[in-house]
């Protein structure tokens, strides 16, 4: 026994010690994406004007609890511009802009291009106006706003049930449209109307998918500080 | 059965004779460290910012992932192509040094001889890899118990096959010297010719991916089949395959017998 302990003490220890070195290099910083929002004290959390964060307290109490464990302030900034058009190109959200996305749809769409934290809440699609479903060839009100959604896939269900979609691009113009008797296919984000009844749509129009926050691919310390605080806040506020 | 006994015991005593020489060696150690700190932390680190995402709707790297956490896998990749090609070295050692010779004329089978020490070449090469698989948290890429061991078993067996190779290899050549500088010219082109360091978009299409690189570099990366065997590996650890991973296992199984029949075909001549 001793003679064998003595044939491998010395591979053991070496082995031992650069195992232990490497593990210590994990505590190494990736990045200064955790360190730069350190020095400025800040989170900027960015979601869209239309589905706000009054829209969805969940999340901002969730980005609040984020912040506060980080030692941030968090400064919500609510963007006009989100889902202003298909291309999220178009909503000039930069870096610079904000740290931290809300309100976006866990879906590929989203991943290709952000690094997705699922926060537990929801989103769906729905048919806000009447319970009666309007007749084939009547107008459907379209207003998305929540980005990452499955388009083609609501373009194929609109035109399976014979419906002419009508492009709705502002809160007002979905006010407008929904006082005028006109159905509207929504996001279960948006701030409706008082007394706006809403219908869900059958699966081939859109699954219910997860509610996520985006941040920055590649910012490697700060995606991990708030994955881990947002795990943490997962065990106070739990997934709805 | 008793016949069976002596050759699994000389398969063991051949084996625990590389797991020690690969142990003590205190140069190979260090190189199956400074591989993955030189690539992960250096190269890893300084082009990761060069990858990430500035605006929304815009993509430099075209994978749901950070740069480090793509290069993760390959830097495992790397690290056991080097121990288990090297390993090599060990057969012209014993040759030079008649170590072979007084193997080969026990009443062990060649074959046997052949597979204890690959068994312990690979061995020493999937712990190299393990080492790489320490720095998870530094790539943001977290793992559970059981992609670790799927993690090991392929990489065990990514190791046997590149072992053989390198054994095919070392038939070839005749001094230390000239391995060496054979084995470097092996590896690393096979390596950087894999998608390993630069991602092949895999939403595009071959006529649409001649656009970004040249046909000819894109021609090479299809070829090479370290580049199925990394994307294996990537789908383990980071659950992103380019290719169907069918492909990469088929490869790495075939890798493991054809080149230990090659192996055996050139071992102790």
């Amino acid at each position: 026994m001793t003679g064998g302990w003595k044939r491998w003490r010395r591979p053991v220890l070496d082995i031992g010690l650069i195992a232990a070195l490497l593990a210590a290099l994990n505590f190494l910083p990736s990045d200064n994406s955790l360190a730069d929002r350190r020095k400025q004290g800040v989170l900027r959390y960015c979601v869209s004007e239309s589905a706000n964060a009054l829209a969805e307290p969940r999340e901002l109490r969730l980005a609040e609890g984020i912040a506060r464990q980080l030692d941030l302030r968090l400064e919500v900034q609510t963007v006009a511009n989100i889902g202003r058009s298909f291309n999220p190109r178009d909503w000039n959200l930069s870096r610079g802009q904000c740290d931290m996305i809300g309100g976006l749809a866990n879906t590929e769409t989203n991943r290709n291009f952000l690094t997705l934290l699922p926060n537990g809440s929801r989103i769906a699609l729905v048919r806000a106006g009447p319970a009666e479903a309007p007749p084939r060839g009547a107008e459907m009100g379209v207003y998305l706003r929540a980005p990452g959604l499955d388009r083609v896939r609501l373009a194929s269900y609109l035109r399976a049930q014979g419906w002419r979609a009508q492009p709705l691009r502002t809160p007002e113009a979905l006010s407008g449209w929904l006082a005028g008797g006109g159905q509207a296919i929504v996001s279960t984000l948006t701030q409706l109307p008082p007394d706006t009844g809403t219908n869900p749509l059958p699966p081939e129009a859109g699954e219910s998918t997860d509610l996520a926050f985006g941040l920055w691919r590649g910012d490697v310390t700060l995606t991990r500080a708030i994955r881990n605080a947002l795990e943490r806040e997962l065990d106070h506020i739990p997934p709805e | 059965m008793t016949d069976f006994l002596p050759i699994l015991r000389g398969i063991h005593g051949v084996w625990l004779r590389e797991i020690m020489r690969a142990t003590r060696d205190r140069g190979q150690l260090l190189g199956g460290v400074s591989r993955p700190l030189i690539w992960l932390l250096i190269l890893g680190v300084g082009l990761n910012p060069y990858f990430r995402g500035e605006v929304f709707g815009e993509v430099r790297l075209v994978l749901p992932y950070n740069y480090l956490q793509f290069l993760f896998p390959a830097v495992i990749v790397l690290n056991i192509m080097y121990t288990s090609i090297q390993f090599a070295v060990s057969v012209i050692w014993d040759r030079e040094f008649g170590f072979l010779r007084e193997v080969l004329v026990s009443p062990m089978p060649r074959w046997a001889v052949l597979l204890g020490k690959v068994l312990g070449g690979a061995t020493a090469a999937t712990g190299h890899g393990i080492l790489v698989l320490i720095l998870a948290r530094f790539a943001d890429v977290t793992l559970t118990p059981l992609e670790v061991v799927e993690a090991i078993i392929y990489m065990f067996m990514l190791s046997f096959a590149l072992t053989c190779f390198g054994v095919v290899l070392a038939g070839k050549v005749r001094s230390f010297e000239g391995f060496g500088v054979f084995s470097n010219t092996v590896i690393l082109p096979l390596y950087f010719a894999s998608s390993s360091v630069f991602p092949l978009d895999p939403s595009l299409t071959r006529t649409q991916l001649v656009v970004t690189y040249p046909e000819w570099l894109v021609a090479l990366i299809r070829v090479n089949p370290i580049t199925y065997a990394v994307d294996v590996l990537r789908g383990i650890l980071i659950g992103f395959n380019q290719f169907p991973p069918y492909i990469g296992l088929g490869l790495v199984a075939a890798g493991m017998v054809v080149f230990f029949f090659m192996a055996l075909r050139g071992f102790g001549k």
